[in-house]
């Protein structure tokens, strides 16, 4: 089942596109100056849980995946895990 | 948004006990009611708790009474069961209870339907199925799901649940239960009635833990006794294997390691409430335990409530039914009703069964609640000498005032003798009162009133 | 305008170093530089890449600040009236109380990170382009964006800053003091530019900030009482 995505605030959606999700992680590893290698491993690991959580699920928002994403992140990273989550937060 | 463009005045998410109640009562005033159901209709309860339990139950008890007849004259010439048919009984039971039906009863009220899983998107609308929808009231009435214990390899093999035992073919040859609360204990009885070698292991130091002592270890004697279970208490698994077509387990215990082999493991470690529905959107807050709500059944968003196994509370289908209305008379009315847990009955049904109410012996303790107890073994009652029933008792704990504060009933028909002691404790009845009501000659309730006797203040 | 130095000298430099220090407790610069780096270390890029956007941002920073100094003690120079400080020093006192009050109630948004109380729009717009931003120009564009839109709570420290450094020092050395102004004022920004160019973790500074946010916040708040206070006080009251 694919999932989509809503955006915060809107009741405008896109399909959850997992490469975006392992861009965004690779970014926030590569932020806390990870080694690439582990930055990637770490990317898909997350994931892999976060397709794994989205299996029964039709809709989430972007909050959802960002907490979901946070919460399996720290297990591997918890700068990286840090990072991602604040990143809409600094300014 | 304004409260004129909600779609609905309540949606109700969980059509199970602690929804179905409210979702009826809400419609019949008048509002716009929805409900939204990703399982079978009716929850758990009937489909997979305790109705299919206690009918395969049932048909364990009238198998293992009637192999016991013999002493009351009653020959057979051959004894035995056919699973299959069994499990039809099982799927009979399910039938009667209806639920199959609701979508029709919810269109008879106007109630509308959903079909699939519910997600918050904000505080005043879900999507289902892609499909948004915004009430002004919320009640999440989702349950609970078996909590699954963290054992290096579980996830690599095939493991029993309570849903999943109640569709097995055969009973296993031998079974492997983890977890000695009422439902593994419940399946302890089945699958033992039925001639499967059970072994029954928990990590803390009786079965039913949560009960009075007294009433693990009549069972515990029962069930090692009579049904020649293999009880593994204070043990904790470590590891569970394939080994050719059984399963290794490896536990430990008394310092030192074991294996065991069984045909199969059953999970029945606990259960945990269902949140994952995006609940952070709305402003909800929960944990492990369940979600955080106040005495009115409030989550920390006002106008989403509660009920049911998901608050964590007690998880039990009349408690659900209960906390419903209780919801239910929240939302229609100002003035906000708060649930009375001093007397919420709990029967484990296995033989004998288990029957409590209201607080424990230990509770009173953990409280520094000075009280008097009184317990009356079943034997002394005329019936038992009737049917030979033996094992079991009353016992009755009151303040020092005399007013019953809690009661637990170990024997047959505990499940009914103990709605007695329910009614006491509700209506701060004194064991002298109970014990001057008449009972009749000579029924079970005796016990009742034996104990409460004994009772001096 | 004074050539020695005295007590009431002594006050004002007091004052001024006070406002640089409360000019330098805004966060708006620190953020920006904060998310574009997290961003750019993000890219996968070597890190040295970062230093020339870090080092063109703080670059950027001081020459704005140094130039809206200059612009405000010309400009003071230029269109006070003669004899007018005292009411312009009780304006500014005013300004210093208000300004004090929106720091201390409506500078950091409450809730995780650290996030400021500033239009939607504006935030979206340092978002999208700290996540864009891959040249020296581009930073600079940024650095310059984040001095302007602090402008409506600094313009304040600006013009009491000028007004001490015009009533403090003879006109050889306003430059001297304008450029030191703006180097302590950006000291902060440097420190951090400094930590994230030579391989600090983004994270270990964002943390710190964030558990430090509202200490912060409250330090420039009574800061900004204390000057205004004494500008009331001492500069108006006693005749400075």
């Amino acid at each position: 089942m694919k999932a989509y995505v809503v955006k915060n605030g809107t009741h405008d959606s896109e399909l959850f596109d997992p490469l975006k999700l392992h861009v965004s992680i690779l970014s926030a590893c590569m932020a806390v100056r990870a080694f690439e290698g582990e930055a990637h491993a770490t990317a898909e690991q997350v994931c892999k849980h976060v397709i794994d959580w989205l299996t029964d699920k039709t809709e989430v928002t972007t909050h959802d995946i960002r907490r979901v994403t946070t919460e399996h992140l720290s297990a591997y990273h918890l700068d990286a895990a840090y990072i991602y989550d604040q990143q809409n937060m600094i300014v | 948004m304004s409260k004129k463009q909600y779609d609905f005045d309540l949606i109700i998410i969980g059509s199970g006990a602690g929804g179905s109640v409210a979702a009826d009562i809400v419609a019949r005033a008048g509002k716009r009611v929805a409900i939204v159901e990703n399982d079978l209709l009716g929850g758990e309860c009937p489909n997979y708790g305790c109705i299919p339990t206690k009918a395969l139950l049932h048909a364990a008890s009238v198998y293992d009474s009637t192999r016991d007849s013999q002493r009351f004259g009653i020959r057979l010439a051959a004894m035995g069961y056919n699973y299959p048919t069994v499990r039809e009984w099982k799927d009979t039971a399910v039938k009667r209870t209806g639920t199959a039906e609701s979508e029709k009863y919810y269109r008879s009220q106007n109630i509308a339907l959903f079909r699939g899983k519910a997600h918050f998107l904000n505080d005043h609308e879900i999507t289902v199925n892609r499909r948004h929808v915004s009430s002004s009231h919320f009640l999440i009435a989702t349950g609970s799901s078996l909590s699954l214990p963290q054992i290096p390899g579980l996830d690599k093999i095939d493991y029993l649940t309570s849903r999943s035992a109640l569709d097995c073919t055969r009973p296993p040859k031998s079974v492997f239960i983890l977890g000695a609360g009422s439902t593994g204990c419940e399946f302890t009885e089945l699958f033992s009635i039925f001639g499967s070698k059970v072994t029954l292991c928990d990590i803390a130091p009786r079965i039913l833990p949560s009960e009075d002592e007294e009433s693990s270890l009549i069972l515990e004697e029962f069930l090692s006794a009579k049904r020649g279970v293999n009880i593994l208490t204070k043990a904790k698994v470590i590891s569970v294997q394939k080994d050719g077509s059984a399963l290794r387990i490896t536990y430990l215990r008394g310092g030192e390691q074991h294996t065991t082999k069984a045909e199969k493991i059953m999970i029945a470690s606990g259960k945990s409430p269902v949140t994952d529905l995006g609940l952070e959107n709305a402003g909800v807050e929960y944990s492990h335990k369940g979600i955080d709500v106040n005495d009115h059944l409030q989550t920390t968003a006002p106008h989403i409530y509660a009920a049911g196994d998901v608050t964590g509370n007690y998880m039990y289908t009349h408690v659900g039914v209960y906390e419903s209305r209780v919801v239910a008379n929240n939302i229609l009315h100002r003035t906000k009703v708060t649930p009375d847990y001093r007397a919420v009955p709990r029967v484990v049904f296995t033989t004998p069964e288990i029957a409590s109410v209201g607080m424990t012996e230990a509770d009173c303790l953990r409280h520094d609640l000075p009280i008097k107890k009184a317990i009356a073994p079943l034997h002394i009652v005329s019936r038992s000498n009737i049917t030979d029933d033996r094992r079991g008792f009353c016992k009755v704990m009151t303040d020092i005032n005399g007013v019953i504060i809690g009661a637990s009933v170990v024997g047959p028909h505990a499940g009914e003798i103990i709605h007695e002691l329910t009614l006491a404790i509700q209506y701060r009845l004194t064991a002298t009162e109970v014990a001057n009501t008449l009972h009749a000659f000579p029924s079970w309730s005796e016990i009742v009133r034996v104990a409460c006797s004994k009772i001096k203040i | 305008m004074t050539n020695s130095i005295d007590t009431t000298s002594f006050g004002l430099i007091m004052l001024l170093l006070v406002l640089a220090m409360v000019h330098s407790a805004f966060q708006l610069g620190i953020s920006v530089l904060t998310l574009m780096s997290t961003h750019v270390l993000g890219r996968g890029k070597k890190a040295v890449r970062i230093r020339p956007m870090i080092a063109t941002y703080v670059a950027v920073s001081i020459l704005l600040t140094f130039c809206i100094m200059l612009i405000v003690i010309f400009g003071e120079i230029l269109l006070l009236p003669p004899r007018s400080q005292a009411t312009v020093w009780l304006i500014l006192a005013l300004i210093t109380f208000a300004v004090g009050s929106i720091v201390m109630l409506r500078y950091h948004k409450p809730g995780k990170g650290t996030r400021l109380w500033i239009a939607g729009p504006i935030v979206r717009y340092f978002i999208n382009r700290a996540e864009r931003a891959r040249s020296p120009l581009q930073s600079a564009k940024l650095a310059s964006t984040a001095i302007i839109t602090e402008l409506p709570l600094t313009l304040v420290i600006f013009a009491s800053s000028a007004l001490v450094i015009i009533e403090l020092l003879p006109a050889d050395y306003y430059l001297t003091a304008i450029i030191l102004y703006s180097l302590v004022v950006m000291l902060p920004l440097s420190i951090i530019a400094t930590m994230i160019a030579s391989g600090h973790k983004v994270s270990t500074i964002q943390r710190w900030r964030e558990s430090n946010k509202y200490f912060i916040q409250y330090i420039a708040a009574f800061g900004l009482y204390g000057a205004g206070l004494y500008i009331l006080v001492f500069l108006i009251g006693f005749g400075g």
